[in-house]
């Protein structure tokens, strides 16, 4: 009858953590990790409806969509550009402070899609020249997709500067993310 | 024993000053129940973005405005509401979904008074292809002007509505209490 020694434990012990940390390991490997900047020519607000709250001053209740074309898109982990995507949203500002939510859609050359929810928080500051600067910071976190994205998860952390007034949009994102079969 | 006696009495009367002031302060809140019966609500405006990442999903931000009939008993601390505008969002798939928003509520004397409001609606859609529906939600008090400044309280509302642009209508049922914060 063969019995289970203190020294057979501490084996199983060290091949239960050898093969942890090589699955950890292999995990991390799937993530993908990327960066990039979305430029001022390639985002255009195509609607912006914005309903004075009437409250304090300043105060407004704001829906808007925004259009990316990147001209500067460059393939992500699986070879794929994106070569389009779309922010529907909500804003709830005071003089351009407040909270921004809502939807992101990219379009990948393939045809593929990957959905998006996005929350942060807007500021605007004054420059010493006393121009306003407004700043969105948020998180994206990704919800699913269509094709190979099918089973996207995870996030992308965005900056974006930007002016209703003008259509100027600005930004700087860094996602990483992994597929689930 | 007679040196006990002042500190029973001390703390006798510290208790009923006590239970007399929270009485004091619980009166102080006060009932207020409003009837869609007799009010005039509808959309001045509907802004709707299709988000196309599942069919029917819209986000929408909305306008209404409602008017109280002369003889609404509306009242808000003896000042008579005559008017109320909402202004807010929605986050539909197929009509159904949150709502929430600002409503300024103007009394006979031009006061203001703001709630914050949040809920659902389910609705369908109509020949007009209008959306017909109910909205379950609350409301906050969070202040005024004037002597509303420091108005609170809540209120639960149950809203009836059409978003038809000419025929539509938006009406509340709404109960709750309110008080000023000292």
């Amino acid at each position: 009858m063969n019995k289970f020694s203190l020294k057979d434990s501490g084996i199983l012990s060290l091949v239960i953590i050898c093969a942890a940390l090589s699955a950890s390991e292999g995990w991390a490997q799937e993530k993908c990790k990327r960066a990039g900047s979305g430029l001022a020519q390639d985002a255009k607000y195509t609607q912006q409806h914005v309903i004075d709250v009437g409250d304090v001053p300043g105060h407004q209740v704001r829906i808007f969509e925004l259009h990316y074309t990147p001209s500067n898109a460059k393939p992500n982990c699986e070879g794929l550009k994106v070569v389009e995507a779309w922010s529907r949203g909500y804003s709830d500002y005071t003089n351009l402070n407040g909270r921004a939510w809502g939807y992101a859609i990219e379009v990948l050359e393939n045809g593929d899609r990957i959905f998006g929810q996005y929350s942060g928080t807007t500021q605007t500051t004054f420059n010493p020249d006393g121009s306003k600067r407004t700043v969105y910071t948020g998180i994206t976190t990704y919800t699913g997709g269509t094709g190979k994205y099918r089973g996207i998860h995870g996030m992308s952390r965005n900056t974006t500067n930007f002016n209703p007034a003008t259509g100027f949009n600005e930004s700087q994102w860094e996602a990483e993310y992994w597929i689930e079969d | 024993m007679n040196k006990q006696l002042p500190l029973k009495l001390i703390l006798t009367t510290a208790m009923l000053t006590a239970l007399f002031s929270c009485s004091a302060w619980a009166q102080q809140r006060h009932a207020i129940t409003m009837s869609g019966e007799g009010m005039k609500g509808r959309y001045i405006q509907q802004n709707i973005i299709d988000v196309d990442d599942a069919p029917g999903h819209q986000i929408r931000n909305f306008e209404i405005h409602r008017t109280f009939s002369p003889d609404s008993q509306l009242a808000i601390d003896g000042e008579r509401i005559v008017e109320a505008w909402v202004r807010g969002y929605s986050n539909y798939t197929g009509g159904i979904g949150p709502v929430w928003g600002y409503t300024t509520w103007i009394t006979e004397k031009g006061n203001k008074i703001f709630t914050e409001g949040i809920g659902t609606s389910e609705a369908q859609i109509t020949d007009t292809g209008s959306r017909r529906g109910t909205y379950h939600g609350t409301s906050r008090f969070t202040g005024g002007t004037g002597r509303f400044a420091k108005i609170r309280g809540l209120l639960v509302d149950i809203s009836r509505f059409d978003t038809d642009p000419k025929a539509g209508y938006n009406t509340v049922d709404s109960h709750g209490e309110y008080w000023f914060e000292q």
